[in-house]
């Protein structure tokens, strides 16, 4: 598995603080509150259902080989609070997505906010 | 000269700082081994008087072993005299005048969707000590286990797991309240599953020996004017989760709903031989949505997967696990999270 800095072209640690801490029906341990990072990439599904929204995206790297990133949002209610609706993302769109990553460096994550393709940050 | 000076001062600081932590008292973040600690676990000390949902998050707040808020604004004790929930039911019921009869045209509005406020059963603002105090030791031990598992991120949560959240949790999130003569439905989106709870208003519970443990037990219930008095019986015995307490299959519940405005207004008393040293109370308000809020059918499987146990093998045949299989899930295991628990303790043990 390769470790999460390799893997990512354009992310960058931004912030020490925890996380936004957002309701969710698993536990959240598995993510790393500590930190957040902001990947880029190209939408290639975005899943709207309870009990966790899924946006998958895909990464490029330094060596130009691609990941998909799979972003764990909240559930639909909190989404729908957020402006965040089943037509805000379609396949093929560039955004950049802030996540308090997976600890075992795996390519996932929980997000903490989003800029969309037409540059709306939504959090 | 100085050399040995600073050794010696080193020395002596070295020593107190080992007497200090000696006299420390022990805590659910410093003990060896919570199972010895039993005098402690009803002292708000032994948690750092963190509540149960500082507990819960504490892990992933990056917050482990720091004091907590020591917020404790509920009185979960019962205000009321009564020995069982079927003791209070008919004293209510004999209270009402055997209860009044409605038509659709005299049953009062409850209709919309309504939003679930604080309560101490959501985990909010109550100390654990205070959760540990109401639990007889068995309980209670357990409830040590669980929380001690949550502060440290070892977290078991029903839903996790495409399990149901069960009965405590179900009350934490009710929305509607479809009101007929003969039963009352109350129905809520719980994101992972949908809850339905039938109340039936025009008979009693079925005969005992056809009664057997149901997640959202059975209800029945009569109206007290415009308010309905619920009895609940045959709980499944679960856990709340969310560093709150687990129940046994004895547990019995009394509950009130009543509208005042905008609000409707609900009282709970839990009745549990097995599990609480006395019977436990709390309310909670639920308040009338006013925007354009809509339930959504869900299931966890939608993005959790497939049950477990069944699944598509090499051969593109349906399959089933048994025991002994790797990812088998054991219907036999009365508390699932009590498994998950020990794995992290045999994992601790040898470190």
């Amino acid at each position: 598995m390769k470790t999460l800095a390799a893997v990512i072209l354009s992310a960058a640690i931004l912030a020490i603080a925890g996380g936004a801490q957002i309701s969710a029906h698993h536990s959240h341990a598995m993510f790393d509150t500590s930190r957040e990072v902001a990947i880029t990439g190209t939408v290639t599904n975005f899943v709207y259902r309870n009990p966790h929204v899924f946006l998958f995206v895909d990464v490029k790297d330094e060596k130009g080989q691609v990941q998909e990133w799979a972003v764990e949002m909240s559930n639909i209610s909190n989404m729908e609070r957020r402006g965040i609706y089943r037509s805000t993302f379609k396949t093929g769109d560039t955004v950049t997505v802030k996540i308090n990553p997976l600890r075992d460096g795996r390519a996932g994550g929980n997000y903490t906010s989003v800029t969309t393709a037409d540059g709306k940050t939504l959090d | 000269m100085g050399r040995p000076l600073t050794k010696y001062v080193a020395g002596i600081c070295v020593a107190l700082g080992v007497s200090v932590l000696a006299q420390q008292p022990v805590t659910l973040f410093t003990t060896q081994d919570y199972r010895k600690d039993q005098d402690r676990w009803a002292d708000p000390a032994y948690y750092l008087h963190n509540t149960a949902r500082e507990l819960t998050d504490m892990q992933v707040d990056n917050r482990f072993g720091q004091k907590g808020s020591g917020r404790d604004q509920y009185d979960i004790q019962s205000p009321y005299p009564f020995k069982t929930s079927m003791e209070h039911y008919q004293a209510w019921l004999k209270r009402a005048n055997g209860g009044s009869r409605h038509t659709l045209a005299t049953l009062p509005d409850w209709d919309g969707m309504w939003n679930a406020g604080a309560t101490w059963l959501g985990s909010n603002n109550i100390q654990a000590s205070t959760i540990a105090a109401a639990l007889t030791p068995q309980y209670r031990e357990y409830y040590v286990q669980q929380v001690k598992a949550e502060a440290e991120g070892r977290h078991w949560w029903a839903a996790s797991y495409c399990l149901p959240d069960g009965f405590i949790r179900g009350l934490t999130r009710a929305e509607q309240f479809l009101v007929r003569p003969n039963q009352v439905v109350i129905t809520s989106d719980m994101l992972s599953g949908v809850n339905v709870r039938w109340v039936f208003t025009d008979k009693g519970h079925r005969p005992e020996a056809q009664q057997f443990p149901q997640w959202q037990g059975e209800s029945i219930g009569f109206w007290d004017g415009h308010a309905l008095v619920v009895h609940t019986n045959q709980l499944h015995a679960w856990n709340a989760t969310h560093s709150m307490f687990e129940w046994s299959d004895q547990m019995t519940a009394v509950e009130r709903y009543e509208r005042a405005g905008n609000e409707l207004r609900m009282e709970i008393t839990l009745y549990d031989p097995v599990a609480f040293v006395q019977p436990l109370h709390a309310t909670i308000t639920y308040t009338r949505a006013t925007g354009d809020e809509r339930p959504v059918f869900s299931t966890c499987s939608d993005t959790n997967g497939p049950s477990s146990n069944i699944f598509t093998g090499p051969d593109g045949i349906t399959n089933e696990r048994v025991k002994g299989d790797p990812g088998y899930w054991d219907p036999n295991d009365a508390r699932p999270w009590a498994t998950h628990y020990a794995i992290g303790e045999k994992a601790q043990q040898r470190r």
